[in-house]
């Protein structure tokens, strides 16, 4: 193909651009001045981004070019922009969390671990991205989604999964306690990929509940997903909650049909309540993957409405712990809902906490069953009751004409599988009747991300839906 | 296990709980307060179904299956 307009090269996909930078077609300084372009261009509109490192960024830019010219290629992401949610430590940047009570905080002093993978293997940190305060919540503000920009683009990745929807750059650091990954890149129509607990270090991220926090990619396919955990995997002893687990490709199954694949259909949960719109995307999307040639059964998982339960509690009375103490020191440093919420959650009792952590042992075995016993290699559920809220109304309002705050209604389907652990890929599966996403999520066995990114790549181009362009980028 | 029956939270209850951690609510938090922790009450009712007598709370876990089955 042929990329030689700013607009362009902020459509190429990271395989896409890769070929044409191997070619000498393209350079990486040509795709980080897209960027910064595309930036200047919807910031008013998007309000994404907390800092941008437009300097910093054309020059390391520059640096991957000459490596590139002295023969010397780091792989897929060399020369690729990428986009850091604000709770991840950039070296020399402040890690401002979304909150006013860090607005003095020192720039942080190291990349954290993910950061400095990701600079190893050749991307470009464009800067850093608005989220949620601390992460504790669903609507990112004061960022907008670009499918419509009077709508949230969801949390607490809300400004990663943004600029990624808007074309800025391919991938984006996101992370997930409650949905955080999964929640905005639903809700913007690209893929989002919480990877198994422990697989990804969280070193010099910012704790939101320990137990339940991972860190992924949010991005423009399942294919840049892939290759962008691919980048940022691996144990690190550092971290005392990350896995002792080989490395796995995960784009190794990636081309491959779904023969041989047995896929899951779990309803009971996940289709409780949802809007018209949602439940109507999701069993349209079903037949997709038998067409694939995956078997496609129906079963039952019971303790979904406990796992979604379970996780909440523990993510809850965990944030507590993270935060009671420099609230009751710097009150006004908080926004008024993270506030609350800590005073209420430090009041709830230890005994439902120890009940949580309990109870998720035997989730676990509950899960594992389902998939053992079926011998499923995947289950399919929608990834959200509903599409992006209204900024002024954050409620998801269903068809009987009820409605459900967003921070619960987001967090229902999407924190069952922090409570277990397994690797979650959410992708753009349609639209409702106002032009919104609808993202359908494939979860899989622990530390088998390749299976889901096979048959959510399937998935995606079988529906090929997902180059379809926001509203926010126009019609040209 | 059946799910346990539950009276909501009051708020006077929220208020003394508080001021005796020595946290105090303010008057005009005191509602949105009790409404947030009664929703957790709401959702521990979700894991009374499990008996965990013998399960080891896991502070720190492992998502590996076979550490569960």
């Amino acid at each position: 193909m042929s990329a030689t307009s700013s607009s362009d090269l902020c459509e190429l996909s990271v395989g896409e651009a890769h070929r044409l930078m191997r070619l000498g077609e393209i350079a990486p300084a040509d795709l980080t001045s897209a960027s910064l372009a595309r930036i200047d261009a919807l910031e008013p509109s998007l309000h994404a981004w907390v800092q941008v490192a437009g300097d910093e960024a054309l020059a390391a830019a520059r640096a991957a070019e000459t490596e590139l010219q002295s023969g010397h290629d780091r792989g897929p992401l060399h020369g690729i922009p990428v986009a850091v949610k604000d709770i991840v430590d950039v070296a020399g940047v402040q890690t401002r969390c979304g909150s006013k009570s860090r607005d003095d905080v020192e720039p942080a002093n190291d990349d954290a671990r993910i950061v400095t993978l990701l600079r190893e293997a050749g991307a470009i940190v464009l800067g850093k991205t608005v989220t949620q305060e601390f992460a504790a919540g669903v609507v990112s503000p004061p960022a907008r989604n670009p499918w419509d920009p009077s709508r949230i683009p969801g949390g607490s990745s809300g400004g990663s999964a943004a600029a990624v929807a808007a074309r800025v750059c391919p991938i984006a650091i996101g992370t997930d306690t409650g949905g955080s990954i999964r929640i905005p890149a639903s809700l913007c129509g690209v893929a989002g990929l919480k990877p198994t607990y422990g697989r990804v270090s969280k070193r010099g991220i910012y704790p939101l509940a320990w137990s339940l926090d991972t860190a992924g990619p949010i991005a423009a396919t399942v294919e840049d997903a892939a290759l962008m955990l691919n980048a940022i995997q691996g144990h690190d002893p550092l971290d005392p909650m990350s896995a002792d687990e080989p490395w796995q490709d995960a784009t190794e199954e990636m081309g491959r049909d779904l023969a041989g694949l047995r896929i899951g259909v779990v309803r009971d949960h996940f289709l409780q309540r949802v809007t018209g719109d949602v439940a109507e995307t999701f069993e349209q999307s079903l037949p997709e993957f038998a067409r694939l040639g995956a078997d496609v059964v129906d079963v039952n998982w019971s303790e979904a409405t406990s796992a979604r339960a379970a996780g909440l509690i523990i993510n809850r009375v965990e944030a507590v712990a993270v935060h009671d103490d420099a609230i009751l020191n710097n009150p006004e440093g908080y926004a008024r809902e993270l506030r609350l919420r800590n005073q209420a959650n430090r009041l709830f009792p230890s005994a439902g906490y120890l009940k949580a952590l309990k109870v998720r042992v035997l989730i676990r075995e509950s899960i594992a069953r389902v998939f053992n016993d079926h011998q499923l290699d995947a289950i399919v559920v929608p990834t959200l009751p509903g599409t992006a809220a209204p900024a002024d109304d954050l409620f998801v309002t269903y068809d009987d004409g009820s409605r459900e705050s967003v921070s619960f209604a987001y967090t229902r389907l999407c924190t069952v599988f922090n409570l277990t652990g397994q690797p979650a890929l959410t992708v753009n599966a349609g639209f409702d009747r106002d032009g919104l996403p609808i993202g359908i999520t494939i979860a899989g066995r622990p530390f088998q991300e390749a299976r889901i990114c096979r048959i959510g790549h399937a998935f995606e181009q079988a529906k090929g839906i997902y180059r379809q362009r926001p509203l926010l980028l126009g019609d040209s | 296990m059946s799910e346990p029956h539950r009276t909501p939270l009051a708020e006077d209850l929220v208020a003394q709980m508080a001021a005796a951690s020595g946290r105090p609510v303010a008057q005009e938090d005191l509602a949105e307060v009790t409404g947030l922790i009664d929703a957790l009450y709401d959702l521990e009712t979700h894991l009374a179904r499990f008996d965990v007598s013998g399960v080891e709370p896991e502070f720190k876990w492992d998502a590996r299956w076979e550490k569960a089955e």
